[in-house]
């Protein structure tokens, strides 16, 4: 098999002028993760600037109004910057530090990436561009805000749909031509190897906390951790620690879009095998291999293919993927809000949602939504949406 | 097809002029009409691309090319009808030139099926690494030959893998960057383009960013070919696309084919 794979997906499908880049990231990486100074670093930024560990909260209203499992809410939505996307950032900076690249470029969706990485930049006093889609820099205007705020450019991007995937393609140009001095933080656990890998490493401090603390706090693990998959790096990051724990079922959720006639951007659960963006894994594509154009309320599940680790984790049927549609994703957004007074991205909507279908499971369960984000920057769209 | 060319080229001391144009760009017509412009100029090898959604290592003239070719509905089995055509009237060997998810849509298989049905001599796969040994052999053994990018970030310990799976020919990528740009370093090309020698006999073409004479007579006596994409592909939805295109190419043949 080659290198960079999980069974069937992965890969580096990129062009040659970003091989060395990648093995380099590569090599850096396999020799720095487990270096003490590293760890001491990482670690320390972990927890006094993010703010880790985040807790896992106990959610009794939730768990009294499904009437079920008890509800447990991982509170990544606390980290410093409002979601999980700082655990990756954090740890690609202080390689990028390593690596001697000055300058950093990252893509992003709903605007979460870009403020993460804008936020480590300042503090590590490194140049930072983000390029955004047009779509996406309107809907997420605050995000957009904030970036500059923090001494990032923002780059719009036009192309193709204006949009996450295309916001990628305009990173990889940039990334081709600035090579030398630029390292990219790719924000999902997608791309060519090493980063789904290096940024699921990242994220799993969220899957190794919940281990801890479910242990102490519900007394045993998790029956099931329930996590939303755009590109899938929240939810790999708190499934990894738990693959060998076979009883622990593992949920994914995708974004359907409007309704089940709309094309949406479920990747795992409508997509087909291809090769996007670096990596052999599950897309949306046209019959001559052309991506298409995804639908959801949320921008930050809205791209067409998925990290080649789910694509994987369903093929081997250690996870299970599931959709959501954005009224579902709507009401759990208002439920979380009303019942628990806290506000959840859209994100982490569609998970919240997944907790309504969940038939079987009683009071002996315990299951885990990972609250991959806080829903500030969802309000102006949902006022919008509202108003329809 | 392509490896025979390059004998016949270098027994004759001549070099290769190597376009590339976009399959049905800006129509069916005036791609088809600009297949035989450039065999007329006298096109060694002809580089077709094939539209992508999402093509990563194009500069905005060959991505805009490529989108507005799927606007208009594309279909590859109308555009390799074209080649088709070309084919029986030329012995132009002609290149796919695009992005892998096109080349395994719907298989690896099928796809292949239909190239040689049209006659297409080679593939080259923008973002298909060497690594993949199994795809490449797929092409040997169905007798498609295809073309390695080697970039100026190869390591120079690295390209005699990266020819591991014995390709038609290098096209060595002149610069870092997409398609199209001019951030070519004249040293740095001369001083890969011999390190790539004292490895390999194979060919080595030269691509990317390259739109003048005083470019081809730059590197003439170090490369075996020149490929020339973003400046042919922009003048082809202009008015008189084919007036254009010879005007504009003829010094450049000029340049490559004088001695």
């Amino acid at each position: 098999m080659n290198k960079g794979y999980f069974g069937n997906f992965g890969g580096l499908f990129i062009p040659e002028t970003l091989s060395y880049a990648l093995r380099e990231l590569d090599e850096l990486y396999n020799s720095t993760k487990d270096d003490v100074v590293f760890r001491t670093e990482l670690e320390e930024l972990y927890k006094n600037y993010v703010g880790r560990p985040s807790p896992l909260y106990f959610a009794e209203k939730y768990t009294t109004n499904i009437g079920g499992p008890n509800i447990w809410f991982k509170r990544e939505d606390l980290n410093h910057t409002g979601a999980h996307k700082i655990n990756n950032t954090v740890g690609q900076a202080l390689l990028a530090k390593r690596l001697g690249k000055k300058r950093i470029i990252a893509e992003t969706g709903a605007g979460q990436h870009g403020v993460a990485t804008a936020t480590i930049c300042a503090k590590l006093d490194l140049d930072c561009t983000i390029y955004m889609g047009q779509t996406d820099i309107v809907r997420q205007e605050l995000n957009v805000f904030k970036i500059k705020t923090l001494g990032a450019e923002v780059i719009p991007v036009t192309s193709g749909t204006s949009t996450l995937k295309d916001a990628l393609n305009e990173s990889i140009r940039d990334w081709v031509t600035n090579v030398d001095n630029t390292h990219y933080i790719i924000g999902s656990v997608t791309g060519p190897h090493p980063y789904p890998t290096v940024v699921r490493d990242f994220n799993a401090i969220a899957g190794q906390e919940l281990k801890h603390q479910a242990k102490n706090q519900i007394g045993k693990l998790p029956d099931m951790i329930i996590a939303c998959v755009g590109g899938g790096s929240n939810a790999m990051g708190v499934f990894y620690p738990f693959i060998d724990d076979v009883d622990v079922q593992l949920i994914g959720i995708e974004a359907g879009g409007k309704n089940s006639s709309d094309i949406g951007s479920a990747s795992i659960s409508d997509g087909s095998i291809g090769v996007l963006h670096g990596a052999k894994t599950k897309i949306l594509q046209s019959e001559d291999g052309n991506i298409m154009e995804t639908s959801s309320i949320s921008a930050g599940l809205d791209y067409p293919g998925v990290g080649p680790e789910h694509a994987y984790l369903d093929e081997i049927k250690r996870a299970e993927y599931k959709k959501i549609y954005d009224e579902e994703a709507l009401s759990a957004f208002y439920k979380a809000s009303r019942l628990e007074g806290i506000i959840p991205a859209l994100e982490t909507a569609h998970a919240l949602a997944y907790l309504e279908k969940l038939g079987s499971l009683d009071s002996s369960n315990d299951v885990v939504v990972n609250m991959s984000g806080r829903g500030d920057k969802d309000l102006y769209s949902v006022m919008n949406n509202d108003k329809k | 097809m392509i490896k025979n060319k390059f004998l016949n080229l270098a027994a004759n001391q001549k070099k290769a002029f190597i376009p590339y144009v976009v399959a049905n760009y800006p129509n069916q017509d005036v791609f088809t009409e600009t297949l035989y412009t450039l065999k007329d100029l006298g096109a060694d090898l002809i580089e077709v691309g094939i539209p992508f959604s999402d093509p990563i290592a194009e500069g905005k003239i060959i991505e805009s090319a490529h989108h507005e070719v799927l606007n208009n509905n594309f279909n590859l089995v109308s555009a390799l009808d074209v080649i088709k055509n070309f084919k029986s009237n030329s012995d132009i060997p002609i290149v796919l030139m695009g992005y892998t998810n096109s080349f395994i849509s719907p298989s690896l298989e099928v796809f292949i099926e239909r190239a040689k049905d049209s006659l297409i001599d080679g593939f080259l796969i923008v973002d298909l690494p060497y690594v993949e040994k199994d795809i490449y052999k797929t092409f040997h053994d169905n007798e498609i030959e295809f073309i390695q990018l080697i970039a100026p970030t190869t390591p120079l310990n690295e390209i005699k893998s990266c020819i591991s799976n014995n390709p038609a020919f290098i096209y060595f990528i002149s610069q870092r960057g997409v398609t199209g740009s001019s951030n070519i370093n004249k040293n740095e090309v001369l001083d890969n383009i011999q390190a790539i020698r004292n490895k390999t006999n194979l060919p080595v073409v030269l691509g990317f960013g390259l739109k003048d004479p005083s470019q081809i007579n730059e590197f003439k006596s170090h490369a075996d070919g020149f490929v020339i994409g973003s400046a042919v592909v922009e003048l082809l939805n202009q008015d008189n696309p084919q007036v254009k295109l010879r005007k504009f190419l003829t010094p450049i043949l000029t340049a490559i084919k004088n001695e």
